[in-house]
């Protein structure tokens, strides 16, 4: 497989890495001469200095017909323009992004750029991925932190919706204290009903404040 | 609802973006030929460049989508995007084009070969390199 690899300071060194041990041909290129002869030193290849926006440097590189190009600039305008002129004009068959600009992620790709990646972005998307508080809200700490309030709301597949508080029995440590159902403000007795949709207020302590949400959010198992 | 859609593709003014020597002088005679200009730089000092100027000039990096969804890029009919970046021209040319489908949009670039990337595009280029080029010949065959 033919990969280019443009710009780019530690992120083009591990891909360098991987990409040398599978025994590709590899061009890489970058603008900064001492970074040029550390990656030569280091990964023990050639590499062409230069710019990778200009097509008179492409073409010395020789990344005609690569199967893969891959730009790692620091601007995203000159990623883009790279990649537009590895595909226009050198026929490259899958052109790779980074980008700074999380928004430029989906504007890249309508824009012909194969893949865009923008590192803000994935870190987002993980983490939201991974976080048990993503139907939270707002979370309003008193006292130093001993104290906070957490708005959630109820999702329609949660064990807990259309139940009412007696029924579902919150261990102590927490206390229900205000439902807001649009429009109505509603102070919760044991016979308040938790409708889907519904914003509830609870407040807690801060230790406990995960293990709540958890217990609130989980999802009730599909009968089928 | 037709007669909505009909308002909002009403496209009028003209937009510079990079109000460099070039985007100046445009932004001037386009003004005083009686067009609605509006100037975007980067730069608040870039614009000391405009004299007798009335129309509205913005601070922005128009690479950003928000700065030409904030001045309603699709207000207008003609984009001259002449800031010192051939990239950033590039760039902003292809948003205006694609996305905003702005139907007139010039962009400057210094380098010729850049030229190549906007074959089947409906975006004009200002090379000033090919018109000297030009300007040469047409003198030499005098």
């Amino acid at each position: 497989m033919k990969v280019v690899i443009a710009d780019g300071r530690h992120e083009a060194d591990y891909l360098i890495s991987v990409y040398k041990s599978k025994k590709n041909n590899l061009i890489v290129i970058n603008n900064d001469q001492n970074f040029c002869e550390y990656l030569s030193k280091k990964n023990r290849i050639n590499i062409f200095k230069g710019n990778s926006t200009k097509e008179f440097d492409l073409r010395m590189a020789q990344i005609e017909n690569c199967d893969l190009f891959i730009s790692l600039a620091e601007r995203d305008v000159d990623s883009y323009v790279s990649c537009k002129m590895a595909k226009k004009i050198f026929n490259a068959k899958k052109c790779v992004a980074t980008v700074i600009n999380p928004k430029n992620v989906e504007l890249f790709q309508t824009l012909g750029v194969d893949v865009a990646i923008s590192s803000t972005y994935l870190l987002a998307e993980t983490i939201k991925a991974k976080s048990s508080f993503e139907d939270l809200i707002k979370t309003l700490s008193l006292e130093d932190d001993k104290i906070v309030i957490s708005e959630v709301i109820i999702g329609d597949d949660y064990k807990i919706a259309n139940k009412s508080l007696k029924e579902i029995k919150l261990p102590p440590f927490v206390s229900v204290s205000c439902v807001y159902r649009y429009p109505h403000v509603i102070i919760p007795n044991g016979n308040t009903i938790l409708m889907p949709n519904d914003k509830v207020l609870l407040v807690t302590t801060k230790e406990n404040q995960e293990k709540i949400i958890n217990l609130i959010s989980e999802k009730s198992e599909v009968n089928e | 609802m037709k007669k909505k859609e009909k308002v909002s593709i009403f496209r009028n003014g003209v937009l510079v973006i990079g109000a460099s020597r070039l985007g100046a002088y445009i932004a001037m005679s386009l003004q005083q030929a009686g067009r609605n200009v509006t100037v975007i730089d980067k730069d608040q000092e870039a614009f000391d460049k405009l004299e007798d100027f009335q129309g509205f000039t913005v601070i922005g990096d128009a690479t950003d989508l928000n700065t030409l969804e904030s001045n309603e890029i699709k207000r207008y009919d003609m984009v001259i995007v002449t800031t010192d970046d051939d990239n950033s021209n590039l760039f902003i040319g292809d948003v205006c084009n694609t996305i905003y489908e702005v139907p007139k949009i010039y962009i400057r670039l210094n380098d010729s070969d850049k030229v190549k990337l906007l074959v089947d595009s409906k975006i004009k280029a200002i090379c000033p390199f090919l018109l000297s080029v030009e300007k040469f010949y047409e003198m030499y065959n005098e």
